[in-house]
């Protein structure tokens, strides 16, 4: 018997050592799984009058019967659902940038489930308003954007905007998904206008693949030694099972804003020293386009029909008749109909003209300026 | 535990066909009850602490175990040793084993009992000392011997992991 039981005590303490690797596997941050049976049995031995008696387990509700088929029960108790679970935003970690008109422009966020049992997340989005407090450091414009819709990545394969489920399915212990908000920006929005979005996500039970579960109840009051129990404790305390949070929307734009001075250069009479307005008498114009956006505008064209009053100057500027300041790079160019920039047909002279020629770009917080003279008829 | 439940396993043909027809008692009863530990305030305002039964255990919870044994025969009975093995799910909390008139010995194989500190473990190649997460086993000793109708007690909190 004792050569049984040594025998036995080496097979049990390797099959022990197995065990413990295996369980090792999956016994991660999250904790024991939920729904797991933990028991526990103590032994006791002892003598009598000097004798060794056969050792006693012990039961719930006690046992005297000696030896392992006494039919002594463990103790036990069943792991319960700690609901735990972290939410923030992610992906780009400050406001993405729109433009009016976009479509399909994301914020990205990531739920980990920090809890000991797989479970499914319902999503809410609310878009926020200046009465909210400030996201990333900015406040809300109260403009919204339109048409958002939320995608949740549980496949891992990246955003698939139409494809992805609307909620979070079936997210294991220590697993982790990105949730997407997606939307469009409206063609009236304007450069500087901001959009703060939140997201709320509630714990909702594990509904099966593809199947968003009911809301998770704290089943407190109820609670029991046998069943799995729920525990809400989001954030390391007791709460509800419902996370918050934040990210939003900035659109950037161009912003362009255009003005036009004139000057007398000379008349016939005086010539160029205090000239007057009379016919004959030559005045440049200068039309200042400044983009204050963010964004660079591109393709900017600028078009002056000039009144039957007066006629453009021909070689104003040695043979050209117009000189383009574009942020310092200073190019001439004529009017006629030819490789540059400029024309000049039926009184309209149009600056920033694409074919042949490449087209006018405003770069984001410059200034261009085009000048060009005519003669009072 | 598992050691235990691999010798149920190895050793239930064995010990089962002689023991099953007998049912005879041993000289002890022998009860292991599971409970955590709830702070409630009362109506004076007092902070107080009390047992109840484990009914919400989510993994970091404290759980109270306490083995009582109660010597059910005319005779005394001698040295008395209680062997709890650690669920594989729970961490020991150090400092919480407690029995009056017993010495208090872990082990970490569940062969070799000692006073923690005397206790080793070899990680890696690496020798140090054990801490209370390696505990695998407790072991109560019992001073002096329990008399007839006499009860002793063996207490200690575990975390879950």
């Amino acid at each position: 018997m004792k050569r049984f039981t040594r025998m036995a005590g080496r097979l049990c303490r390797l099959v022990s050592i197995v065990s413990v690797l295996l369980l090792s596997q999956h016994a991660l941050a999250a904790g024991t799984d939920a729904g797991t049976t933990v028991a526990n049995q103590a032994q006791v031995d002892y003598d009598v009058g000097g004798a060794p008696q056969t050792f006693i387990l012990s039961d719930p509700s006690g046992n005297s019967v000696p030896g392992a088929g006494s039919g002594a029960l463990t103790t036990d108790f069943v792991v319960d659902n700690r609901v735990d679970f972290t939410l923030v935003e992610s992906g780009l970690l400050t406001h993405t940038d729109v433009t009016p008109g976009e479509t399909d422009a994301f914020i990205q966020f990531t739920l980990t489930n920090t809890g000991n049992s797989t479970q499914d997340w319902r999503l809410v989005f609310t878009s926020l308003t200046s009465a909210d407090p400030d996201v990333d450091g900015l406040a809300d414009t109260d403009v919204d954007m339109s048409n958002i819709r939320v995608f949740v990545d549980n496949d891992a394969d990246g955003l698939e905007i139409g494809t992805d489920l609307d909620f979070v399915d079936e997210l294991p212990e220590d697993g982790s998904v990105d949730i997407y908000i997606v939307a469009d920006a409206a063609v009236t929005l304007v450069n500087g206008d901001v959009a703060n979005m939140d997201i709320e996500a509630i714990t909702a039970d594990s509904g099966g693949v593809g199947a968003l579960g009911a809301d998770t109840t704290d089943d407190f009051g109820s609670a029991d030694t046998a069943g799995v129990d729920v525990v809400f404790a989001e954030g390391g305390a007791l709460g509800d099972g419902r996370l918050n949070a934040q990210d939003g929307f900035t659109v950037s734009s161009a912003s362009l804003t255009i003005t036009k001075t004139s000057t007398l250069i000379s008349d016939p009479f005086n010539n160029t020293t205090n000239p007057k307005a009379i016919p004959g008498a030559v005045v440049e114009y200068v039309v200042t386009v400044a983009n204050g956006g963010a964004q660079d505008a591109t393709n900017v064209i600028v078009s002056d029909t000039l009144s039957a009053d007066i006629d453009l100057v021909s070689d104003a500027f040695g043979t050209d008749e117009v000189v383009i300041d574009n942020d310092g790079t200073v190019t001439n160019c004529t009017e006629e109909a030819d490789a540059d920039v400029c024309e000049f047909t039926a009184g309209a002279l149009t600056v920033g003209v694409a074919a042949p020629a490449a087209g006018l770009d405003v770069l984001a917080g410059t200034t261009m300026t085009v000048t060009f003279r005519v003669t009072i008829l | 535990m598992k050691n235990l439940l691999c010798f149920l396993v190895l050793a239930g043909s064995v010990f089962a066909a002689p023991l099953a027809s007998a049912q005879e008692s041993g000289h002890l009863n022998v009860k292991t009850v599971v409970q955590k530990e709830e702070v409630i305030t009362d109506a004076q305002g007092q902070v107080q602490k009390r047992l109840v039964d484990a009914a919400k255990v989510v993994p970091g919870d404290e759980v109270v175990y306490t083995v009582t044994f109660r010597n059910i025969s005319s005779e005394p009975a001698e040295n008395v040793v209680i062997t709890n093995p650690l669920p594989e799910e729970m961490s020991y909390v150090e400092g919480s084993a407690f029995g009056p008139g017993a010495e208090i010995l872990f082990s970490v194989d569940g062969s070799h009992f000692a006073y923690p500190a005397e206790l080793i473990v070899t990680e890696n190649g690496a020798q140090r000392p054990a801490v209370a997460d390696d505990f695998t086993h407790i072991r109560w000793v019992m001073t002096s011997e329990i008399n007839a109708g006499a009860q002793g007690l063996a207490r200690f909190r575990a975390r879950l992991n």
